[in-house]
C-alpha cells in the first residue's frame, strides 16, 4: 500500500511534481527502494473523474495560477496571463500530452558546433550526446510502450491522417506514419488498446495513453517507498549553512505552510515554475536564486517553433474521430540549412472540437470570414509543426517586480520574442503544410499562430562549465550537490522532437545516477 | 489562398447550413421572440434590462453569424452574460452602456452594413472584447450546436469511432 511519511522525516527524496520527470524518478527511486515523497501542487483526479469536454476539461486539469507575459511573442496579445497549456494535477501534463515519442537525433546535442555563432542564439551543446541517452531512450520506449519499438505494432490511420499521408505523397514527402506513440493498437502492461476516441487532451479517460498517472505513479506506490501527497504547492527549497538542501516549505490544500525534510530534493515543476521556485528561494548564500551562480536560471526559455495549418476541403474528414495527433512527416526534421533555417521540424496531425477551434484557431477573429471558416469543420484536415526553436538569453521567467500569489509568493512572468531564425523556419513549415493539403483540392488553408505553450524547456539548462548552465549531465545542481532537476528545463537545446520521451529517458539515467550517489554516501 | 485574421474576418462570403430544416428556419427568420424587447424572453431576463438582451442578441450574431442556426442559440450567450451579470455590477453596467451607445448612434435604424462598420469601430473596447469572447465559448461550446458542425462530442461511452468510421474517408 501508498506510503505516508513525516514531515520531519529527513531520510526521505523529495521531488516537486508528478510529470513525466518527476513521476518518472519517483517511481524509479522507488523501484530501487529509496524513500519518496512527491510533493504535486495540483489535486489529483483518476482516470474516471476526466470529462471528454474541452473547455469543462481545461478548467480542471491546466495550471491556471496567475502569469504574467511580456515580448513580441502573439501570447502576450491573444493570452496575456495564460503563456502555457500544462496542468496542475498528479501526473503533470502527461495527462494532456498527445503521445508522440521521438528521439532526439544525434545533431541535436551539439547544435552549437553545428549551426555555428548564430547571432542572438545562446547556443549551447549538450554536456551529454545521443550515445549516453540511447539505452535509456530503448528503456523509456519500453515504459512508454511506444508504437514500432519493442514489438509493438504501429497504429491505424485515421481520416485526419490519411488526408495529410496522401497529400505528403504528393508534394514528395516519404518519411510518412502513423507516429511513435505511446498509445497502441492493443493492449499492453494494463493499458486498452486505443478506440479512436479522440480526447487526448482531456486526460486518459480511455486509459490507453502512458500517463504518469496510470503507470508510475501506481507501480511506485506499490513498492510501498512513494508517497504522492497532492494539493501541495512547494513555496522555496530550503538549505542549511553549509548549503546542502534540508528540506521544502509548501502550501496544502488550505493554505496551511508546512516544512517537509528531505535528504536530497529535485524539482520538476516545468519550465516556468522550477525556475520560478528556484527565484523565490534565494538566500544570503543564494542572492540571486538557488544554484544560480550562472545568472542561467529562468534564462533560454524555448516553446518549440509551432503553429498550425488547417486545410478546408469539399468533402467530409471528421477529422476529430481519432487520436488527437495520430500521424507523422519527419522530412523536414533535419539540419539543412539551404532551406534558410537552421534546424528542422515535423508535421503531426491535430484536430480540435469547435469550442477551442473557435478560441485558437484565429484569436480575437470575428465576423461572417470567420463563421464561414467554422461552418467548414466537417470537412477540416489540421496539422501541427513542431521544430526547434532557438535559446535566447533574454527570454525566460523572471519574478513579477509586484504581483503575488495566493501564497503571497512572487508570481513568474514570461517574456519571449521569436528569433528570427524561428520565424523562418515557421514561414517554410506554413508554406510546406499549406502545400500538403492544396495538392488535394484545399479550397482554403488557414495559418494558426502558436497556442499558449504546451513544450516548455530550457530554463535550467545543463553545461559543462557551471558558468553557463544551472545543473550537470546529469541533472544535478552545479552549485547544490543534492539539488537536481527532472523536468524539460534542464534542456540545452530543445531539438525539433517532442519532449516528453526524452524527459521520461533522463528520469530513469538521473535515478540510477541518485541511487548510485546515495549509495556512496554523497546524497 | 491562404489568409490573415483580418482578411478573413471582412470577406462577406455566403454560407450552407448543413440542414435542411435548419435552412428554411434561417429563410424564414426575419425577427424572433429574443429580438422583441416586449416579448417574454427579455422580460425573463433576471439583470439586463430586455432592450439590452434582445440588441445583444443581434449583436452576438453579427459577430459570429451561422445563418443556420437559430437565435435560441445566441439567446443562451446572452443568458449566460445575464448571469454572470447578477453576480457582477461592473458587467451589468458595461454591457448597458455599451449597448446604450450603440442606441444612441441610431443602431435601430442602421442596416446590417452600417451596423457592421458600427461594431469594427468599437471592436477594441472592453463591451466588445467581453461580449465577443462569451460567444465564442457559450455558442461553440454549447453541445446543442455541434451537430450544426458535424462534431460528435464525448465518444468513449460508445465506444469511440474505432468502429464508427475512424478511418471511413472515401474521396481521397
Amino acid at each position: 500500500m501508498a506510503a505516508r511519511y513525516d514531515l520531519n522525516d529527513d531520510s526521505v527524496f523529495v521531488i516537486v511534481g508528478s510529470g513525466a520527470g518527476g513521476g518518472t524518478l519517483g517511481n524509479e527511486l522507488a523501484q530501487k527502494g529509496v524513500d519518496v515523497v512527491i510533493l504535486e501542487a495540483g489535486p489529483r483526479y483518476e482516470k474516471e473523474e476526466h470529462i471528454d469536454v474541452e473547455w469543462e476539461s481545461f478548467n480542471q486539469l491546466s495550471w491556471l495560477d496567475m502569469r504574467s507575459t511580456s515580448g513580441s511573442w502573439g501570447i502576450t496579445n491573444d493570452f496575456p496571463t495564460l503563456p502555457t497549456w500544462i496542468c496542475k494535477v498528479v501526473g503533470g501534463t502527461t495527462v494532456h500530452w498527445a503521445g508522440c515519442s521521438i528521439r532526439f537525433k544525434d545533431y541535436e546535442f551539439n547544435v552549437a558546433k553545428e549551426y555555428g555563432g548564430l547571432d542572438g542564439a545562446n547556443l549551447l551543446d549538450w554536456p551529454i550526446g545521443l550515445d549516453d541517452v540511447l539505452p535509456y531512450y530503448d528503456k523509456a520506449e519500453d515504459k512508454l510502450g511506444v508504437t514500432g519499438r519493442h514489438g509493438i505494432p504501429y497504429n491505424d490511420a485515421d481520416n485526419n491522417q490519411l488526408v495529410m499521408a496522401a497529400g505528403a505523397k504528393n508534394v514528395g514527402y516519404e518519411q510518412v506514419t502513423t507516429g511513435t506513440m505511446a498509445i497502441n493498437p492493443v493492449p499492453r502492461d494494463g493499458r486498452p488498446g486505443t478506440m479512436h476516441d479522440g480526447f487526448c487532451f482531456q486526460g486518459i479517460a480511455s486509459n490507453a495513453r502512458w500517463s504518469t498517472l496510470n503507470t508510475e505513479i501506481p507501480k511506485g506506490e506499490a513498492t510501498g517507498h512513494l508517497e504522492v501527497r497532492p494539493e501541495s504547492h512547494v513555496l522555496q527549497v530550503q538549505h542549511n549553512g553549509s548549503g546542502k538542501i534540508t528540506g521544502v516549505l509548501y502550501a496544502d490544500a488550505d493554505g496551511n505552510q508546512h516544512v517537509q525534510k528531505a535528504r536530497g530534493v529535485s524539482v520538476a515543476g516545468n519550465s516556468i515554475e522550477s525556475p520560478r521556485l528556484l527565484l523565490n528561494s534565494a538566500s544570503s548564500q543564494h542572492p540571486d536564486g538557488l544554484a544560480n551562480s550562472s545568472g542561467q536560471v529562468g534564462k533560454n526559455y524555448m516553446r518549440h517553433t509551432t503553429g498550425t495549418v488547417w486545410g478546408i476541403f469539399d468533402n467530409p474528414v471528421n477529422m476529430y474521430r481519432g487520436n488527437t495527433m495520430a500521424g507523422c512527416v519527419s522530412d523536414e526534421a533535419r539540419n539543412d540549412p539551404d532551406r534558410g533555417f537552421f534546424g528542422g521540424y515535423y508535421f503531426q496531425t491535430l484536430h480540435l472540437g469547435p469550442s477551442f477551434m473557435g478560441a485558437f484557431v484565429d484569436p480575437g477573429a470575428w465576423g461572417r470570414g470567420f463563421a464561414d471558416d467554422m461552418e467548414g469543420y466537417e470537412n477540416m484536415a489540421g496539422m501541427w509543426i513542431v521544430g526547434e526553436d532557438m535559446p535566447q538569453e533574454g527570454n525566460g521567467v523572471t519574478l513579477h517586480e509586484s504581483e503575488k500569489d495566493q501564497h503571497g509568493m512572487p508570481i513568474p512572468n514570461v517574456h519571449f520574442d521569436d528569433h528570427p531564425n524561428d520565424v523562418a523556419m515557421r514561414n517554410h513549415a506554413y508554406e510546406h503544410g499549406s502545400a500538403i493539403y492544396d495538392s488535394l483540392g484545399a479550397r482554403k488553408t488557414i495559418h494558426t499562430p502558436p497556442y499558449p505553450a504546451t513544450h516548455n524547456l530550457g530554463t535550467c539548462r545543463m553545461s559543462e562549465k557551471a558558468e553557463d548552465g544551472v545543473v550537470n549531465k546529469w541533472g544535478q545542481a552545479h552549485d547544490v550537490s543534492n539539488l537536481f532537476i527532472s523536468d524539460g528545463s534542464q534542456m540545452t537545446t530543445g531539438a525539433a522532437a517532442n519532449p516528453t520521451l526524452t524527459i521520461t529517458s533522463l528520469a530513469i539515467r538521473q535515478a540510477d545516477y541518485i541511487a548510485e550517489q546515495m549509495k556512496a554516501g554523497q546524497i | 489562398m491562404t489568409e490573415t485574421g483580418s482578411e478573413s474576418r471582412m470577406r462577406r462570403g455566403t454560407n450552407s447550413p448543413t440542414d435542411a430544416a435548419v435552412k428554411d428556419a434561417a429563410a424564414h427568420r426575419t425577427s424572433s421572440m429574443y429580438t422583441q424587447p416586449d416579448g417574454e424572453w427579455g422580460k425573463s431576463l433576471g439583470t439586463l434590462s430586455a432592450e439590452t438582451g434582445c440588441t445583444l442578441v443581434g449583436v452576438t450574431r453579427m459577430m459570429y453569424p451561422h445563418d443556420g442556426l437559430g437565435d435560441e442559440y445566441y439567446a443562451k450567450v446572452v443568458e449566460g452574460l445575464d448571469a454572470q451579470a447578477q453576480q457582477d455590477e461592473d458587467l451589468a453596467k458595461l454591457l448597458e452602456d455599451g449597448v446604450d451607445a450603440l442606441h444612441g448612434n441610431s443602431w435601430g435604424d442602421m442596416d446590417e452594413g452600417e451596423r457592421l462598420d458600427a461594431l469594427v469601430g468599437i471592436e477594441h473596447t472592453p463591451f466588445f472584447q467581453t461580449v465577443r469572447n462569451e460567444v465564442v465559448t457559450g455558442l461553440y461550446g454549447n453541445p446543442d450546436v455541434w451537430g450544426y458542425f458535424g462534431y460528435e462530442g464525448p465518444s468513449i461511452a460508445k465506444g469511440g469511432y474505432k468502429d464508427r468510421g475512424f478511418n471511413d474517408i472515401d474521396w481521397l
